[in-house]
C-alpha cells in the first residue's frame, strides 16, 4: 500500500524541478560566471568532511544514501 | 604581481569557462588526509550507574586525484574507522532489570553487563508492566522503558575505492569499484556516474547507477548468546564446534540515480536528484535483540492483580527487501553585500519499511580575507518509526507450559513461534524521532595550494523533536559529537608554482632521491620558505614459532617458563600494525626546518591456546574470561603519538651533509586501552603491546651523514629514544631504543634508484607494570618479555620525479627483512616490515 501511495513522488517532484528551473533561470554567458567559478559556490564545497559526516548519519540514522550512487560498507555501530 | 594577478584571471576565466562541472571545482589534483573523531554521550539507564563508556570512533581518510592525461582522471579512496563503546542490544521495561549493576568495590561500579532473560516478571490484566518494591512486595504501575546497553572491545573497518573518470568537451563518465572490510561485514561494490551538459553549459543531467553485494558473517557475543532464543534462529545462525554461534547473511544492493543542475543566474545555481535504491537480502543488525513478553493470558490473577510473565530475547527480524526514493533538492545563493554564499539542502527520503524522512539543512560559507573562510551550519533530520518497529512484544501466551502424558510424565511445551509477528526491530535507529545538530568549520589557505581545515558538530538525538510529534520515549535520546581536522594540497597549484622555481627542481631531484623509505630525520630542506609534505605508511608483522633469546621454544617451556612464577595458557600467534605518518615540514630558515608528524595506527593480534597448558579456569572468573576471549583477534585502533622536531643542517658540502634531528613525541596515543567486559567480568587493560601510545614524551634524537658520489649516494644514521618519564599514567614505560643504520643506493636513471640496507636495533624491556586491572594469560602480558637486538636487512625502490607534471613528487618503497632476533624473554620473531613514502616538495 506505501508503495502504491509513494510511487508518484518523484515524478511529481521532478516535474516540480523542470518547471522551476524552466522559469527561474537567465542566460550566464562564460566571462559572467567568475562568482560561480568559487570555491565556495560548489555545490560539495567540502567533500571529504561531507563524508565523514553521511558516514556519522548514516550510522545513527534511517534513511542513508540518496545523493550520488555509490555504494560502501556498514561500519554500523 | 602583475604577473600574479594575470595569472589568476588566466585561472578563473578557465574555471569558469568549464562551468558547470562540480568536478571542477573540487580540484582536478589533489591529495586530502583528514582525521575525524564521534564521541557519544552516555544513555540514560535510570537507576544504574553504568562505568560503561559510551561509542566513539577514530576514523582516517585519504584522498588522491590525479589526471593521468588532459582528459583522463583517476582518484583513490581509502577509509578506515575504529571504534568502541557501549552500544543498544535490545529495550525493555525499566521494571524488568535488564542493565544489571556490578559493584566491585564500595561506590565503584563496573559496567553494568545486559540481562536478555528474565523468567519472573509482572504485568497487570492490561499487560502494563509492574514494578515490585523490594521490601514490601508492593506492585506499582511503570511503564519506563530502558534500553539494555552490552560493550565492544575495538573493532576496525577498512575501505578503499578506485575511480576512472573521462572528461569530453560536454560530457564526462566516471566507473569506480571498491571494497570495504571489518571482521564481521565485508561488501564490494561498483559504479559508473556519468555527467551531460547542455544549452553553454548552463544545464547538466547527472545520472549514475551503483551495486552493491554485502556478506555479514558475525559471532553472537559471548555474554548474550546463552540467553537468545533459537526458535527462530532458522539456518541463518550456524553452531560451531567450539560453541561460538554464527550468524551469516548477504545482501544485494540496487541503486540508480538522476539529477539536473541549472544554472540559475550569475550567482545562483540548483541541483534536483532523484534516486531509488532495492536491497535484498539479511538487513538485520546480527548484534541486536527484541525482548519478547510472554503472558499467559489463562492464568489466575495474583493478590494484587497482577500476572506472571517471561521475558525472552529474540535476534531482531526484518524484511527481505527494501525499496527506497530519495528526492533531494540543494540550493546555492552567492551573498553580494557579504561576498559569502548560502547552501540550503532539502532531502525527502521514504522507503516501504513505512519510514518517511526529512533532511533540511543550511551551510553559510563566509570568507574572511584572503585565505580564511568560517562555515557555520545547522542541520534538521526527522523520521517516522519503521512499520515493524516495537519498543519490546508482547505475546499473549506462556514462555512454557508443562502437560503430563498417559504414562504421568511431565512435558513440556514451549511457546508457539507461529503466534509472534514476522518481522520486529527494537534498533532505536528504525524508532520515530528527530535530530538535530549545528557546527562549525574553519579553513585555512596557506600559498602554495596548502589548505586546513577544522570543524566540530554537536548533535541531539530526541524522540521529542520529531515533525508533528510522537516520537520515540526520552529513555532513547542521546547527543555527541564530531570533530574533524583535514590537510588539502593542491597538485596542480603546486606544479604551476613549480615550474616558475627553477631552482626547486635541483632539489627536489637531489634531496633524499636515495634514501629508502624506512628513513625518518635525513632531510632539511634546502631554502627559507620551503615546504614539504608527506604520507609515510608502514607495517610491521610478528610470526611465526616463539623464541626465548635466539632460540625457539616448545609450548612446555612457554607454559613452564615464560610467565614467571604462573603458568602461560596462550601464545601470540600474530601480531600486525599498520602505521599512517602525515609530515608537515616548514623551513623557517636555510639551515633548520620544523617538521610535525601526526599519527593514527591500528594493531591486531591473534592467539593460541598453549600444548599442556593447565586447565583454564570457569569463565565465571576473570582469569577463565580472559583466556575465553583470547579466541578472538584482539583489534586497536586511533591516533598515536605526535611527533614534533628540528631538523639542524650541521654540515654541508657539494657532495657530502650532516644533518642533527632533535625532538620527540607528545604522548596523544592511547596507553590506558582496556578490554570490554564478559561473563561480567572486569577484563582490565589489553596486552601491553596492543596500546597506540607511549603514554611518556619521548625523546628522539637523530645525526644523519649523506654523501653522493657519481650516481651513488651512502648514508648513516644513528637514532635513539630516550622515555622522560619512568612510567605512564597506566604505570609502566616502554623501553629506550638506539638504533645505527647504513644504507647505499645506485641512481639508474635521473629518477629511479635502488637501495640496500642494514639496521641493528636495540630496545630495552618495559619498565613498571599496569597499576589497574589486567590478567596474564601469555608471555606477552610480562614486561620483561619485550625489547631485545635485532638485525635487518633493507632493499628499497626510490622514484623522485625532476621535471613534468608530476615533478617534486618522491614514492618510495621499502621492504624489511628480519635476519636475526635476539629477544628479551618470550616473543614471537619478527616476520618483516614495509614502508612505504609519499612526500612532495615545494
Amino acid at each position: 500500500m506505501i508503495f502504491k501511495e509513494n510511487f508518484l513522488v518523484p515524478f511529481k517532484t521532478g516535474a516540480f524541478f523542470c518547471l522551476l528551473f524552466l522559469s527561474g533561470c537567465s542566460a550566464v554567458s562564460p566571462w559572467e560566471r567568475g562568482t560561480l567559478a568559487k570555491s565556495e559556490m560548489n555545490l560539495e564545497p567540502s567533500p571529504l568532511q561531507n563524508s565523514l559526516r553521511s558516514h556519522q548519519y548514516g550510522s545513527r540514522e534511517a534513511a542513508s544514501g540518496g545523493g550520488q550512487s555509490s555504494g560502501g560498507g556498514c561500519g554500523c555501530y | 604581481m602583475v604577473a600574479t594577478k594575470s595569472k589568476a584571471l588566466h585561472l578563473l576565466t578557465a574555471a569558469a569557462l568549464a562551468l558547470p562541472l562540480t568536478a571542477v571545482y573540487a580540484g582536478d589534483e589533489e591529495a586530502t588526509f583528514q582525521y575525524g573523531h564521534y564521541d557519544e554521550g552516555a544513555r540514560n539507564l535510570f537507576n544504574i550507574q553504568s562505568a560503561l563508556k559510551p561509542i566513539q570512533v577514530d576514523s582516517l581518510q585519504t584522498s588522491t586525484k590525479l589526471k593521468l592525461s588532459d582528459r583522463v582522471r583517476l582518484a583513490f579512496n581509502y577509509t578506515q574507522d575504529t571504534w568502541s563503546g557501549a552500544t543498544q542490544i535490545d529495550t525493555a521495561p525499566l521494571a524488568f532489570g535488564g542493565n544489571r549493576q556490578r559493584l566491585i568495590a564500595a561506590n565503584t561500579f563496573s559496567g553494568a553487563s545486559p540481562y536478555l532473560q528474565n523468567a519472573n516478571v509482572f504485568v497487570d490484566k492490561n499487560f502494563n508492566p509492574l514494578q515490585q518494591n523490594s521490601q514490601t512486595g508492593k506492585f506499582t504501575q511503570n511503564n519506563q522503558l530502558v534500553q539494555t546497553l552490552s560493550s565492544a572491545s575495538p573493532e576496525t573497518r577498512k575501505q578503499g575505492d578506485l575511480r576512472f573518470g573521462y572528461d569530453w568537451d560536454e560530457a564526462s563518465l566516471d566507473v569506480g569499484a571498491g571494497t570495504s572490510a571489518e571482521n564481521d561485514y565485508n561488501s564490494s561494490y561498483g559504479n559508473v556516474s556519468g555527467r551531460l551538459d547542455f544549452n553553454q553549459k548552463l544545464t547538466s543531467v547527472n545520472f549514475g547507477t551503483s551495486y552493491t553485494a554485502s556478506n555479514t558473517e558475525a559471532m553472537l557475543d559471548h555474554d548474550a548468546a546463552p540467553y537468545i532464543e533459537k526458535s527462530t534462529f532458522g539456518t541463518r545462525v550456524q553452531s560451531l564446534p567450539n560453541g561460538v554461534k554464527l550468524v551469516t547473511g548477504s545482501k544485494q544492493d540496487w541503486s540508480g540515480s538522476l539529477g539536473l543542475t541549472q544554472i540559475l543566474n550569475k550567482s545562483a545555481l540548483v541541483e534536483g536528484n532523484v534516486s531509488y535504491t532495492a536491497s535484498s537480502g539479511y538487513m538485520a543488525n546480527p548484534y541486536k535483540t527484541v525482548a519478547v513478553l510472554f503472558v499467559d493470558p489463562n492464568q489466575k490473577l495474583g493478590a494484587s492483580g497482577q500476572l506472571n510473565g517471561s521475558m525472552l530475547a529474540f535476534l531482531e527480524q526484518r524484511p527481505g527487501e527494501r525499496n527506497q526514493w530519495t528526492e533531494s533538492l540543494r540550493y546555492v545563493q552567492h551573498i553580494e553585500p557579504f561576498d559569502a554564499s548560502l547552501h540550503l539542502d532539502y532531502r525527502f527520503y521514504h522507503d516501504d519499511w513505512g519510514i518517511n524522512a526529512h533532511t533540511l539543512s543550511a551551510d553559510w560559507i563566509q570568507p574572511i580575507g584572503k585565505s580564511w573562510s568560517v562555515t557555520p551550519r545547522v542541520r534538521y533530520y526527522s523520521q517516522n518509526a519503521a512499520s515493524f518497529y516495537t519498543p519490546y512484544v508482547v505475546s499473549k501466551q506462556a514462555a512454557s507450559t508443562v502437560t503430563f502424558d498417559v504414562n504421568g510424565n511431565p512435558v513440556r511445551t514451549i511457546y508457539d513461534p507461529k503466534l509472534l509477528p514476522q518481522n520486529y526491530s527494537s534498533d532505536y535507529r528504525l524508532s520515530g524521532y528527530g535530530a538535530l545538530s549545528g557546527g562549525l568549520t574553519v579553513t585555512k589557505k596557506f600559498a602554495k595550494g596548502l589548505e586546513l581545515q577544522a570543524g566540530v558538530e554537536y548533535y541531539t538525538h530526541a524522540g521529542s523533536l520529531k515533525l508533528g510529534g510522537g516520537g520515540e520515549g526520552s529513555y532513547a535520546d542521546f547527543d555527541g559529537y564530531l570533530v574533524n581536522a583535514a590537510l588539502k594540497v593542491d597538485l596542480a597549484t603546486l606544479s604551476i608554482a613549480n615550474s616558475n622555481h627553477s631552482e626547486h627542481s635541483e632539489h627536489a631531484h637531489h634531496h633524499g632521491a636515495g634514501t629508502p623509505a624506512g628513513v625518518m630525520f635525513d632531510h632539511v630542506l634546502p631554502n627559507a620558505g620551503d615546504t614539504m609534505v608527506g604520507y609515510r605508511y608502514m607495517y610491521e608483522n610478528q610470526s611465526g614459532g616463539t623464541q626465548n633469546g635466539t632460540n625457539s621454544v616448545s609450548d612446555t617451556m612457554l607454559v613452564n617458563q615464560a610467565c614467571g612464577s604462573q603458568k602461560c595458557f596462550v601464545t601470540p600467534q600474530n601480531m600486525s600494525m599498520n602505521m599512517h605518518m602525515f609530515e608537515l615540514m616548514y623551513a623557517p630558515t636555510d639551515w633548520m626546518t620544523l617538521m610535525l608528524m601526526p599519527q593514527f595506527m591500528d594493531m591486531h593480534m591473534t592467539m593460541r591456546s598453549l600444548d599442556g597448558a593447565p586447565a583454564s579456569p570457569a569463565m565465571t572468573t576473570a582469569l577463565g574470561a580472559a583466556i575465553v576471549h583470547s579466541q578472538h583477534e584482539h583489534t586497536t585502533g586511533g591516533i598515536g603519538d605526535t611527533g614534533m622536531y628540528a631538523l639542524f643542517k650541521v654540515f654541508k658540502t657539494d657532495a657530502q651533509q650532516i644533518n642533527l634531528s632533535l625532538g620527540g613525541t607528545a604522548p596523544t596515543g592511547d596507553s590506558a586501552i582496556q578490554l570490554r567486559d564478559i561473563h561480567q567480568q572486569d577484563l582490565g587493560f589489553i596486552h601491553y603491546g596492543m596500546q597506540l601510545g607511549s603514554g611518556t614524551w619521548d625523546f628522539k634524537p637523530a645525526v644523519t651523514y649523506t654523501a653522493n658520489i657519481d650516481d651513488w649516494t651512502f648514508g648513516t644514521q644513528l637514532n635513539g629514544t630516550k622515555r622522560l618519564a619512568s612510567h605512564n599514567n597506566s604505570g609502566f614505560a616502554l623501553g629506550d631504543i638506539f638504533q645505527a643504520t647504513s644504507w647505499g643506493s645506485y641512481s639508474w636513471t635521473n629518477w629511479l634508484s635502488t637501495s640496500v640496507r642494514g639496521i641493528y636495533t636495540a630496545q630495552g624491556a618495559l619498565k613498571g607494570a599496569y597499576n589497574g586491572v589486567y590478567h596474564q594469560i601469555g608471555s606477552m602480558d610480562y614486561v620483561r618479555n619485550y625489547g631485545g637486538r635485532f638485525v635487518d636487512v633493507g632493499f628499497g625502490v626510490n622514484a623522485s620525479m625532476p621535471n613534468g607534471s608530476l615533478k617534486g613528487n618522491r614514492l618510495s618503497f621499502e621492504w624489511l627483512q628480519s635476519v636475526h632476533d635476539d629477544v628479551n624473554g618470550y616473543q614471537l620473531p619478527r616476520y618483516g616490515a614495509l614502508s612505504a613514502t609519499w612526500s612532495y616538495a615545494f
